[in-house]
C-alpha cells in the first residue's frame, strides 16, 4: 500500500466513528461522498487538491467514487478495524484504538477539521440532500455531461470551483474554525442555484410560476 | 501515327469478402458477402460502416487504407508513407480483445485464376493465408499453396504474383491504381485536380510499358533532389564569399581616433560578456546543487512515507484473522451467537475470553498471537515525527532553491544581454571587430585563412554547378517521357475520348470534350464544351464535378481493361446536393459502365435512392444486388429512425430490380 | 451569473440558514452546541417517531453553566439513556442537553422563549413546523413533508414501495405536504386541481423521496411527455438498480376561466401502458441497468363535480375512496419489472372543516 491508501484509511475510520452514533452507521456510498466533501473543504482553505492524498472519479455507476477509499475500506474490514454490516459500517474496539492514536499524529491530524466539517454537514442536512446539492458542484456537473468515466478535481480543472469558493469566502471567512458553517452554506447555495435554474427553464416553457417555498 | 499494341491490364474482380472478429459490425463481426458480377450496393444509415467496408476491401487488396489526404509524389513513396495509417484507421473500429484475431479474407477472380487471401487488420505487410488456383485446369488446379510460408513471404509472393497478373511493373503501382483511380471515397480526392497523380494514371493507361511510369517517378525525384542540393551549395558559397570580403576589408584598414575609441568599447563589451558568463555558470551550479538537495529531501520523504505505509499495513493486516471473523465480532459486539442463537453478556464474555487466550472459540485450535497495538503505534509515532521533520527540511530546501533559482535567472539574463550587446557591436562595426580579432593573429595566419576560404569557395561553387547539371539531365529525361506520353495519349485519344464522352454525356446532358494539357511540372485534363471550346470545370457544381471525376475514372478503367478481367470501380456515393434529375442520370451513367461488363462496388444512403432506382432499372436483379447493412451493427436511436425511412426507399429500389434488366 | 448576484444569493441564504444564524449569534460555542443537538436528534427520532409529537418538543443546549432552568417552569428529571426519554409529547416538553451527556427532561412545562433563546441553542418541533429559535427569532427548516416527519430523522433502507405507501398515507391523503398543497385550486376545499398540478406533485414526491431514501439519487425530470413519461427517477448509488416513477392524476382541474380538464380511470391505464412502453425502450438503451417501473396515481376524483360546485357532501367527496382502478393489460402481472400501481386517494375538506396546515 502507498501513502494514498493510509490517508484514505484514516478518512474511512474518522467518518465511520464520527457518524456511527447519530446515523447508526454510515453506508459505503456516504463515506465516498463525505470524503469528497472533506477534500473540497480543504480546497476552500486553499490546500491544493493534490495534497489530499488520493483522487476521486465520476464513474458510470455513481459519483463521487474513490478507488483508494474503497480499497482502504476493504483492508480495514479484513483487518477487523471496521465491521461491515448489511448496509452500513461500524467501528470495532481495535478501530477505535487505532483512530485514537492516529488522531494525534502529524501525518493525519491536519485532516480532522475537514472530515469533521463534512460529517457535521451530514448532520445538518442529510446525505441525500448533500448528494443532490453536489450535482451542481462544478466538477461533478461538468463530468456528468459525459457518459465515460472522468477524473474529478484535476489540475487546471478547478477554476470554476475556486471561483465559487472565492465568493463563499466573502460571506464566511476562510479562517473560520468550524468548517460546518461554510460547508452548509455552500451546499445550500448549490441547491438554490439548482432551484433557480429549474425555475428559469420551466418559465421558458411557460408553466406555472413557483411561489416562494420558504416559510 | 504509328499504332503500337497497347498493354491491356487484367484486374482482380471481387468474388467474396469475409470479416473475422470485426468489432465495428457488432451484431455480425464475422459477416461474409458474396459478390456477383455487376453492381453490389451496400445500403444503410450514416455511420453504419459502409465506408469502413470499402476501406477494408482496399486494405485487403493492398495492405493499405486510402488516406484522406492523399498527396502523391511517386508510387513507392505513397506506399511507404501510408504504412502507418491502417493501424490508426482500425484502432477505433476494432476492440482491444479482437485485435489479434480480426482479419479480412477476400476471394478474387483474375483472368483464369482464383486468388484467396487473408490479411490481419493490424498486419498490413503480411498475409495469414494465400492460395491461387487455375480455373481452367481441373487436373492440376493449384498454382500456389501458401500454407507453408511465413506471413511476410506470403505477402511478397502475393505482391509479385498480382503485379505480374495485372500487367504492371511493381506492387506499388497496383496500390496506386487501386487507391487513386479505382476508388472514389469519402475524401473526395479528384483525379482532375491532382496533377501528379493524374500524370501517373495517364502513364499507366497510355504509356507503352508500365516501366515508363516508374521511370517518370524516378526522374522527377532525382531532379528535385539535385535541384535542392544545388541551391544549398550555392547559398553556402555566398556565406563564404562574405567572410572573405570582410577579411580583405579589414586588411586594408586605416587608423583614426574613432577607431581607438571603438576598440576600447569593443574590449569593454568583451570583458563584460566573459564575466557575465562566468557568473551565470557559477549561479547555475549553485542552483543545480539545490535541485539535487531538493530531490534528495523528496526522496527521503518518500522513503519515510513508504515505511509508514508498511507499518500501517502491518498493523492492519497482520492481525489474528479469527479475532475479527464476522461471527466472532457479532458475538462480541451484538452479544449474539450466530451458531446456536444464544444471546446475552455471557456469550460475549466467553468468546472474548477464548480469543484473548489465543484459542478458536469454535474448535479451540490455537490461534496466532495478536499483535500488541502499543508496539505498532510506537513505530508509527516515531515515523510520524521523522516525517514531520523531513517535511520541514524539504520546505526550507525548497525556499533556498527558489532563492538561488531567481538569482541564476538574473545572471543568465545578464549574460544574454552582454552577448547580444557584443554581437550588435560586431555587426555594426565589422571591420573593427575583425581587425581587432585579426590583429591578434599573425599576418601569416590571416593569409592562411584567406587561402583556405578561397579553396572552400571554389569547391562549393563546383558542387553547386555539378548538381544543377544533374538536375537538368533528369529534367530532360522527364520531359522526354512526358512528351512521349503526350504522343501516346494523342494516339489513343480516338479510342479514349469517346469512352469518356459517352459516360459524361449520359450524366451531364451536354457534349463535353476532354483534352490533355502539359504544364511545367505535370499534366492536367481540361473539360471543354464541344461547341464552344470553353473551359467549364469551374462552372460546375461540386456534385457535378464528383460525378464527372467518376466518369473519368470509369473511362480510364474501360480503356485500360482487358476483356477477360475488366476493372471494377469502388464508389462511396457522394451525397452532394444533386438535382433529382441528375441523380437519375448518374444512375444511368453507372448503368452504362456496368453494361460494358465492369463491376461496381458502391455504398448508398437515403439520399441516393433516385440514383439507385435508375441503376436498378438498367441492371435488373441479375446484374445488381442490394445489401442492407442494418443487421450488421447495433443502431443508435437516430440510425433506427433513419432505417425505417429506408425501408420505403428500399422497397422502391427492389421493385425496379425485379422489373429491370432492360 | 455575476459575482455580485451570487454573493447576494449566498448572503440571503446565510441570513436564514440555522447553522449560519447560530454561528453569527453565538460563535464557535454556538456551533458546538448546535452539533450536539444535531447528533442527538436522529438518535432520538429513531426511538420516538415524530408523529407521536402532537404538542411541542424543544431540544435545548445551554451555552453557559447555568443552563436554562430560569426559562422553564415545573419539575424535571434526568435521563442518561436516549431510549428512556418520553415518546409522546402532548403539551410542551423540553429536553435540556447537559454537559455530562445526560438529558434533563421537563414535561408539561412552559418556556420563556426570549430568555432561553438568548443563552442557548433552541430547537423546536411541532406538527407543521420545525425550527431553530435564535435570539428570539425563528428560523424555519424547510421541510416539504411536514406534519409527520423531521428532516433530522434518519433516512431508511426500506424499499421504494414501502416509502410510496408512507407517502400516500402520511402526505397525500390529507394533503399535508406544503408542496403538494399547491396542486389544489383551493387548498381549503380540495375539490379541483390547478391546471398542470403534476408539477407540484412531482416536486413533492421528489423532496419526500430524497430525504427518506438512503444511498439513492432522486431526480425529478423536467421534460415529461408521451415519449418520456417518467416524473421521478431513482438511482441507488453504486448499484445497477433504478426506479422509474410515473405520476398520473385523476379528477378535475380548473383554470381561471373555469375551463375544466378531466381525467378518469382510462388515464391511469394509459399511464401504465406508456410506462411499460418506455420501460422497454429504456432497457434497450441501458441493457445493463435493472430498471423497475412504478405508476403512482393521485386520485382526486369526487362525485358530481360541475363547474359551479363549491362544496361537496361527505358521501360525494369520499365516493372514490376505495374505488380501485381496473388495469387492462395488467403489466404488473405480465412483467417482472413493473410494480403494482399505487393509487393515492386525496381527501377533500368538508364545509365544516378547515385546513390545519
Amino acid at each position: 500500500m502507498g501513502a494514498e491508501t493510509y490517508q484514505a484509511a484514516f478518512d474511512v475510520l474518522s467518518i465511520t466513528r464520527r457518524l456511527e452514533q447519530a446515523l447508526d452507521g454510515v453506508t459505503r456510498a456516504e463515506i465516498h461522498l463525505l470524503a469528497y466533501v472533506a477534500c473540497l473543504l480543504a480546497m476552500f482553505r486553499r490546500v491544493p487538491a493534490a495534497e489530499w492524498g488520493y483522487g476521486f472519479i465520476r464513474s458510470q455507476w455513481g459519483a463521487p467514487f474513490s478507488a483508494e477509499i474503497e480499497g482502504a475500506l476493504v483492508m480495514l474490514a479484513e483487518g477487523g478495524l471496521v465491521r461491515i454490516r448489511r448496509e452500513t459500517l461500524a467501528m470495532t474496539t481495535a478501530g477505535e484504538e487505532m483512530l485514537g492514536f492516529l488522531d494525534g499524529t502529524v501525518e493525519h491530524g491536519w485532516r480532522i477539521q475537514y472530515l469533521e466539517g463534512a460529517c457535521d454537514s451530514a448532520l445538518a442536512m442529510s446525505a441525500g440532500v448533500i448528494r443532490d446539492a453536489l450535482r451542481q458542484e462544478p466538477g461533478l456537473r461538468r463530468a456528468s455531461v459525459h457518459h465515460e468515466p472522468r477524473n474529478l478535481l484535476g489540475a487546471g480543472e478547478d477554476a470554476a470551483l475556486y471561483e465559487q469558493f472565492g465568493i463563499l469566502s466573502s460571506v464566511v471567512s476562510v479562517e473560520v474554525s468550524d468548517l460546518m458553517v461554510p460547508s452548509v452554506l455552500w451546499l445550500s447555495y448549490l441547491k438554490e442555484i439548482q432551484r433557480l435554474e429549474i425555475e428559469r427553464r420551466s418559465n421558458e416553457v411557460g408553466l406555472n410560476e413557483a411561489p416562494n417555498q420558504s416559510e | 501515327m504509328k499504332k503500337e499494341p497497347r498493354p491491356r491490364l487484367l484486374f482482380p474482380r471481387l468474388r467474396h469478402v469475409d470479416f473475422a472478429s470485426f468489432s465495428l459490425f457488432g451484431q455480425q463481426p464475422n459477416v461474409g458477402l458474396r459478390f456477383s458480377p455487376g453492381v453490389t450496393c451496400l445500403a444503410g444509415a450514416n455511420g453504419i460502416g459502409k465506408s469502413t467496408f470499402l476501406a477494408s476491401v482496399s486494405f485487403a487488396l493492398t495492405g493499405r487504407v486510402p488516406m484522406p489526404t492523399r498527396s502523391y509524389s511517386s508510387a513507392d513513396e505513397y506506399y511507404r508513407e501510408s504504412s502507418f495509417f491502417p493501424a490508426v484507421y482500425f484502432e477505433g473500429r476494432i476492440n482491444e480483445e479482437d485485435r489479434a484475431t480480426a482479419s479480412i479474407s477476400v476471394e478474387l477472380e483474375i483472368g483464369s485464376h482464383f486468388l484467396k487471401l487473408t490479411r490481419g487488420f493490424f498486419d498490413p505487410d503480411g498475409l495469414r493465408a494465400l492460395s491461387i488456383r487455375r480455373s481452367n485446369d481441373n487436373d492440376n488446379p493449384v498454382e500456389l499453396d501458401g500454407s507453408n510460408l511465413s506471413d511476410t513471404e506470403r505477402q511478397l509472393r502475393y505482391a509479385e504474383w498480382i503485379t505480374e497478373a495485372v500487367g504492371l511493373r511493381s506492387f506499388d503501382q497496383f496500390v496506386f491504381l487501386q487507391h487513386f483511380v479505382l476508388t472514389f471515397d469519402e475524401s473526395r480526392n479528384l483525379l482532375f485536380w491532382n496533377g501528379k497523380a493524374l500524370e501517373a494514371a495517364l502513364f499507366i493507361a497510355f504509356g507503352a510499358k508500365p516501366e515508363q511510369q516508374a521511370s517518370a517517378d524516378r526522374s522527377r525525384r532525382e531532379m528535385e533532389r539535385a535541384d535542392s542540393l544545388g541551391r544549398n551549395f550555392k547559398w553556402q558559397s555566398l556565406q563564404v564569399r562574405k567572410r572573405i570580403e570582410a577579411i580583405q576589408e579589414s586588411l586594408g584598414a586605416e587608423t583614426s581616433d574613432d577607431f581607438a575609441q571603438l576598440e576600447a568599447t569593443f574590449r569593454a563589451l568583451e570583458v563584460e560578456r566573459t564575466s557575465a558568463i562566468e557568473a551565470a555558470e557559477e549561479a547555475n551550479s549553485k542552483a543545480a546543487d539545490k535541485d539535487l538537495a531538493l530531490a534528495n529531501a523528496s526522496a527521503e520523504l518518500l522513503a519515510l512515507r513508504n515505511e509508514y505505509a508498511k507499518a500501517f499495513a502491518r498493523h492492519v493486516g497482520e492481525r489474528s484473522v479469527a479475532a475479527h471473523h464476522p461471527l466472532v465480532l457479532e458475538a462480541i459486539t451484538e452479544k449474539h451467537c450466530a451458531v446456536c442463537g444464544a444471546t446475552g453478556t455471557l456469550v460475549a464474555e466467553i468468546v472474548q475470553r477464548r480469543i484473548d487466550s489465543h484459542g478458536c472459540p469454535f474448535c479451540e485450535s490455537p490461534l496466532g498471537k495478536r499483535r500488541e497495538p502499543a508496539a505498532d503505534f510506537e513505530a508509527l509515532r516515531s515515523l510520524d515525527t521523522k516525517i514531520a521533520a523531513a517535511r520541514r527540511r524539504m520546505e526550507s530546501v525548497n525556499a533556498a532553491r527558489a532563492r538561488v533559482s531567481a538569482s541564476r535567472d538574473e545572471a543568465s539574463r545578464r549574460a544574454a544581454l552582454a552577448t547580444a550587446a557584443l554581437r550588435e557591436f560586431e555587426e555594426k562595426n565589422t571591420s573593427v571587430a575583425q581587425r581587432v580579432k585579426g590583429a591578434e593573429a599573425s599576418a601569416a595566419g590571416v593569409q592562411e585563412e584567406l587561402a583556405r576560404l578561397g579553396v572552400e569557395l571554389k569547391t562549393l561553387l563546383a558542387a553547386s554547378k555539378e548538381n544543377y547539371q544533374v538536375r537538368d539531365r533528369h529534367k530532360a529525361s522527364l520531359q522526354r517521357l512526358q512528351r512521349d506520353l503526350e504522343q501516346q495519349y494523342k494516339a489513343a485519344e480516338e479510342e479514349f475520348v469517346p469512352l469518356f464522352r459517352k459516360l459524361a454525356e449520359r450524366f451531364i446532358g451536354f457534349d463535353l470534350d476532354i483534352a490533355v494539357e502539359r504544364g511545367i511540372t505535370s499534366f492536367s485534363l481540361i473539360l471543354e464544351l464541344r461547341s464552344t471550346r470553353r473551359r467549364v470545370f469551374h462552372q460546375l457544381s461540386e456534385s457535378q464535378r464528383f460525378f464527372l471525376d467518376i466518369a473519368l475514372r470509369m473511362a480510364l478503367a474501360q480503356f485500360v481493361s482487358g476483356q477477360k478481367s475488366p476493372a471494377p470501380i469502388y464508389i462511396d456515393t457522394p451525397e452532394g446536393a444533386l438535382d433529382i434529375a441528375y441523380e437519375a442520370r448518374a444512375g444511368e451513367m453507372f448503368g452504362q459502365f456496368v453494361a460494358g461488363g465492369h463491376d461496381i462496388v458502391m455504398t448508398a444512403n437515403i439520399n441516393t435512392s433516385q440514383l439507385l432506382k435508375k441503376l436498378a432499372a438498367m441492371c435488373g436483379a441479375s446484374r445488381m444486388t442490394l445489401v442492407r447493412m442494418t443487421e450488421w451493427t447495433d443502431l443508435s436511436e437516430v440510425q433506427m429512425q433513419a432505417e425505417s425511412l429506408f425501408r420505403e426507399a428500399y422497397g422502391g429500389i427492389e421493385k425496379e430490380l425485379l422489373k429491370g434488366g432492360r | 451569473m455575476s459575482d455580485s448576484v451570487s454573493i447576494a444569493i449566498m448572503q440571503g441564504i446565510a441570513e436564514n440558514l440555522f447553522v449560519n444564524v447560530v454561528h453569527n449569534a453565538f460563535g464557535d460555542p454556538g456551533t458546538a452546541a448546535l452539533r450536539e443537538i444535531l447528533a442527538f436528534l436522529p438518535q432520538h427520532y429513531a426511538c420516538a417517531a415524530p408523529d407521536l409529537i402532537t404538542g411541542t418538543l424543544f431540544v435545548i443546549r445551554p451555552l453557559d453553566a447555568d443552563g436554562v432552568a430560569k426559562a422553564l417552569s415545573g419539575g424535571h428529571r434526568s435521563e442518561t439513556r436516549i431510549d428512556r426519554l418520553p415518546r409522546r409529547v402532548e403539551s410542551v416538553t423540553v429536553f435540556e442537553l447537559l454537559d455530562t451527556g445526560a438529558v434533563r427532561v421537563w414535561e408539561q412545562t412552559s418556556i420563556d422563549l426570549t430568555v432561553a433563546s438568548n443563552s442557548a441553542v433552541v430547537y423546536r418541533f411541532t406538527p407543521g413546523r420545525e425550527d431553530f429559535v435564535v435570539r428570539d427569532r425563528s428560523h424555519a427548516i424547510p421541510n416539504p413533508a411536514q406534519g409527520y416527519m423531521s428532516v433530522f430523522a434518519r433516512p431508511t433502507f426500506s424499499s421504494l414501495a414501502d416509502e410510496l405507501v408512507d407517502y400516500r398515507d402520511r402526505l397525500v391523503r390529507t394533503s399535508t405536504c406544503f408542496l403538494f398543497k399547491n396542486a389544489w385550486e383551493d387548498h381549503n376545499r380540495r375539490l379541483f386541481f390547478k391546471p398542470g398540478p403534476e408539477d407540484w406533485m412531482r416536486k413533492s414526491l421528489h423532496s419526500f423521496l430524497m430525504i427518506r431514501l438512503r444511498d439513492a439519487e432522486v431526480l425529478a425530470e423536467q421534460n415529461v411527455d408521451e415519449s418520456h413519461p417518467v416524473d421521478v427517477k431513482v438511482t441507488w448509488t453504486f448499484t445497477l438498480s433504478q426506479a422509474l416513477v410515473e405520476i398520473k392524476w385523476l379528477g378535475k382541474s380548473r383554470n381561471a376561466e373555469g375551463k375544466l380538464v378531466e381525467y378518469y380511470d382510462q388515464r391511469a391505464c394509459d399511464g401504465a401502458d406508456q410506462l411499460a412502453d418506455y420501460l422497454n425502450k429504456y432497457r434497450t438503451w441501458n441493457p445493463i441497468v435493472d430498471a423497475r417501473g412504478y405508476l403512482v396515481v393521485i386520485d382526486g376524483r369526487r362525485r358530481g363535480l360541475s363547474k359551479e360546485t363549491t362544496t361537496v357532501s361527505r358521501e360525494d367527496g369520499m365516493y372514490y375512496e376505495n374505488r380501485e382502478i381496473e388495469f387492462n393489460p395488467k403489466h404488473h402481472v405480465d412483467r417482472t419489472d413493473f410494480d403494482p400501481p399505487i393509487r393515492m386517494f386525496a381527501e377533500p375538506l368538508f364545509s365544516s372543516e378547515v385546513a390545519t396546515s
